[in-house]
């Protein structure tokens, strides 16, 4: 991914300590944000748009991380989602958790298909 | 208890006071079974309920508009520790609140977080938007 990017984190906590991230480029954070709204004329990250893309990342690491610890039977608990705009090694480079460096990720490309459209982007759990 | 943790204690119980008197957005606490039980003077204001009137009552029954538009979900999925944030562009209000200056016919747009409210081992929600 190059350039500006949208990323949504939230930090989990339990039998497993992490970091999980929805990231999307600029391109697909505001065409995601356009296709929910109906507002075609957004072309930059107001407040609404901001809103929205924090809820959608939310709504999606959320049922990841809730389907991966249904998998291994353990329950973790989250904080309220993150999102940041800026390069993905601005982004990577701001993850720290509990003072602890970060060891192993998990990284998954994933579309969304909306409307007719594709969003890509990739969700990244990071454990510590 | 030494001296640094009886300070810290009397600043949070400062806090959750100015919180709940002057907080300038909505806050409320609820149980496991979605029975408020703390309403600040932000929601009393804007709700026109006293906490007197809401205690104890199930959040669903005062807000039935909440099953409705399918926004109970959160709160249920709170039990399980998530936060979730509810956007003003999707959902324009968590809770049907008026505008001040429109009256009743408005609702009050609203940006929302769910969020467990962890107490030991016991888990409580609490909201805030406006």
């Amino acid at each position: 991914m190059q350039g500006e990017v949208a990323s949504v984190n939230q930090v989990f906590s339990g039998p497993i300590t992490g970091n999980a991230i929805l990231l999307l480029d600029r391109e697909a954070a505001l065409l995601l944000n356009r296709l929910l709204t109906d507002r075609p004329n957004v072309s930059g990250f107001d407040g609404a748009a901001r809103e929205v893309i924090t809820e959608v990342g939310n709504i999606i690491l959320n049922a990841c991380l809730g389907a991966f610890g249904n998998l291994l039977k353990i329950q973790v608990s989250f904080t309220v989602p993150a999102l940041q705009i800026a390069s993905v090694q601005s982004v990577l480079g701001s993850l720290i958790i509990e003072n602890q460096p970060l060891e192993y990720a998990l990284i998954i490309h994933t579309c969304f298909h909306l409307r007719d459209s594709d969003v890509r982007g990739y969700l990244v759990i990071i454990l510590v | 208890m030494d001296l640094e943790d009886s300070s810290k204690n009397e600043r949070d119980s400062a806090l959750l006071s100015w919180i709940q008197q002057f907080a300038p957005y909505g806050v409320f606490t609820l149980d496991n079974s979605l029975r408020v039980q703390s309403w600040n003077r932000w929601m009393e204001l804007h709700s026109a309920l006293t906490f007197a009137e809401v205690v104890g009552r199930p959040i669903l029954e005062i807000y039935p508009d909440l099953v409705t538009r399918r926004l109970h979900k959160p709160f249920q999925r709170a039990l399980d520790g998530e936060s979730s944030v509810l956007s003003t562009a999707l959902h324009h209000y968590l809770l049907p609140l008026a505008t001040p200056s429109s009256g009743k016919k408005e609702r009050m747009l609203q940006t929302a977080r769910v969020a467990p409210l962890l107490t030991g081992q016991k888990h409580q929600w609490r909201r805030r938007g406006n």
